[in-house]
């Protein structure tokens, strides 16, 4: 009964919670991403070994995001945190052409995951700053989004290392999450 | 056999190799020997532990058939050996009891085969004419199918857990496993403890640095208006302002511990534990369907036994591969889970030690240093929760 009440005030009163899985290639920038939302400021970042979490509170959503290393070898271990992921940020270094295919190639079979059916999906098309760097039109081609069926999604350009479209991109996303 | 040495049996932990495989039982007709067989032989390869769970493991490698017997038993005579008709007698009862009610739709459009596993005795005669009239109840019927299905799921591991307790029924168990389990469970409560204490302290310093500023603004207004002590309690508003600006910045970095520890323990804990649950739910299926599959073993062999076998040794199967799955999820995230738990609290007890060491040294800059160092940024006092995320 008691469990029952707290978790009804929870919901009409409490923040809502979001859990977040950030995955993408090794050095598109995650970690970047995940410290700039969270302390405001550029880190030093090694590759991630492992995964980090932080909790970032945005428009009174508490978002939890999951940051899991991106090295080919570590890649199988994503499934892991698949559990109750309501959203699903993708980067994407926007520069590295060579290994888009090899993106796309690792979103595709995420998603097919049972366990990602009801997730949203984002991408952050980041490292916008560089001169090279694919527009997200481009990003969205090789990614094969438009055929993309029974899939919230939505391409974000970004630039992690002064801040630009993170926001915009937590937008989204909780704009979707009230609307569920 | 002895009815102390049966009943140690049946309440025994019969602990699996390391790869979680507790014996594939041939379909062939010495399947129960060659089961016993398979048993013990596993028992002696697995158990690497030592002299003692494999003098164990023997005795019980001859009382298995005991063990599930009063285990199916259990709803009837508590003790003694019991025919194995007269237990089927009663698992056939509470079968019919237990299953939804079923509808003369279902007997009549419910397939031949496999979706009544266990319980198709007593509508076998199924008939394979369909009118349109009940084709367009075939929705209906599926549904009826997964409730029973749940249903049956839910009778076999209530059953299965019931025994376990009454230490009737034999468990999987790895043991290395559930240790490192219990000991995330026990540093859990620890941390959580951690946690609460260090609110517990947050709260406390916020009181008194808002004490030390309330004090700091009465000296300050005293000094303006008390000439002849205008010094002194100048000297002491200024003591409380900077004691009070230092006590922020220790507030910050404190409120930065709380919130990470609180990430580690209610975020990154947590979702390991909800793997782990899954698991243990997994396991106790798996247990539900092997006992399943031992006591059908056991029974007559006619043809529709067979059948009825062959459906057993598939659903054991396949909760077998998800319990397999389930456990090497388990250990995997188990490893990630210690790698993240000492990367961040060796982070948060660093900045923790030297932000309130610096403090309590009246180090002002080395204080802000450490502040810098984490790259913690301080709220503006008074602004309450607008994060700066918003500012922007």
């Amino acid at each position: 009964m008691g469990i029952t009440l707290s978790s009804v005030f929870q919901r009409l009163f409490g923040k809502k919670q979001m859990r977040i899985l950030m995955v993408g290639l090794d050095a598109a920038g995650k970690t970047t991403i995940l410290y700039k939302l969270k302390l405001g400021e550029i880190v030093t970042t090694i590759p991630t070994i492992g995964f980090n979490v932080e909790t970032v509170e945005y428009r009174n959503i508490c978002f939890t995001v999951w940051d899991v290393g991106g090295q080919d070898k570590i890649r199988p271990l994503w499934r892991h945190y698949f559990q109750n992921t309501q959203g699903l940020i993708f980067v994407v270094d926007s520069n590295d052409k060579e290994r888009a295919a090899e993106s796309a190639d690792e979103l595709a079979k995420m998603l097919q995951e049972d366990e990602l059916k009801d997730a949203l999906l984002l991408v952050f098309a980041n490292k916008q700053d560089l001169p090279n760097a694919m527009s997200v039109s481009e990003i969205t081609d090789k990614l094969g989004l438009q055929g993309m069926r029974n899939r919230e999604w939505y391409v974000q350009a970004t630039c992690a290392t002064q801040g630009t479209g993170l926001y915009e991109g937590l937008d989204w996303l909780s704009n979707r999450l009230s609307q569920r | 056999m002895t009815e102390s040495i049966m009943s140690k049996a049946a309440t025994m932990e019969i602990p699996i190799n390391s790869n979680g495989d507790t014996g594939t039982l041939p379909e062939d007709d010495g399947l129960e020997q060659a089961a016993k067989m398979q048993w013990s032989l596993n028992e002696k390869v697995g158990s690497s532990r030592g002299g003692r769970d494999l003098q164990q493991v023997m005795v019980s490698g001859p009382n298995l058939n005991e063990t599930s017997i009063v285990s199916g038993g259990y709803g009837g005579a508590a003790e003694g050996i019991i025919p194995t008709s007269s237990v089927k007698e009663l698992r056939m009862k509470a079968r019919r009891s237990s299953v939804p009610p079923r509808t003369s739709v279902s007997s009549h459009t419910a397939g031949p085969s496999h979706e009544c596993k266990g319980s198709n005795m007593h509508h076998s005669s199924s008939s394979s004419s369909l009118t349109p009239d009940e084709m367009s109840r075939g929705v209906a019927v599926e549904k009826l199918e997964t409730v029973k299905k749940w249903g049956l799921n839910t009778y076999k591991c209530t059953k299965q857990m019931l025994s376990e307790r009454f230490g009737r029924a034999s468990r999987t168990v790895d043991l290395e496993l559930e240790a490192q389990i219990e000991v995330l469970r026990d540093t859990k409560r620890k941390y959580e403890n951690v946690l609460r204490l260090a609110r517990a302290l947050t709260n406390h310093f916020y009181n008194m640095v808002q004490t030390q500023h309330a004090l700091g603004d009465t000296f300050a207004d005293l000094s303006q208006k008390s000439p002849e002590l205008r010094d002194e309690f100048g000297y002491n508003a200024e003591t409380q302002k900077l004691l009070c600006k230092n006590g922020e910045t220790l507030l910050g970095a404190v409120n930065f511990f709380v919130s990470s520890i609180n990430t580690l323990v209610n975020k990154t804990m947590e979702d390991t534990l909800m793997t782990i649950k899954m698991f243990e739910s997994a396991r106790l299926e798996f247990d539900a369907y092997r006992s399943d599959l031992e006591e059908l073993s056991l029974g007559p062999r006619d043809a529709v036994a067979m059948a009825r076998i062959d459906d057993a040794q598939q659903e054991y199967q396949v909760q077998k591969d998800k319990y397999e799955r389930l456990r090497s999820d388990v250990i995997i995230k188990l490893k990630f889970l210690e790698e993240n738990k000492v990367k961040v609290m060796h982070k948060q007890l660093l900045l923790f030690h030297n932000a309130i060491s610096a403090y309590f040294a009246g180090n002002q800059q080395q204080l802000e240093q450490t502040l810098k160092q984490f790259n913690i940024k301080l709220r503006p006092p008074g602004a309450d929760k607008p994060s700066w995320l918003e500012e922007q």
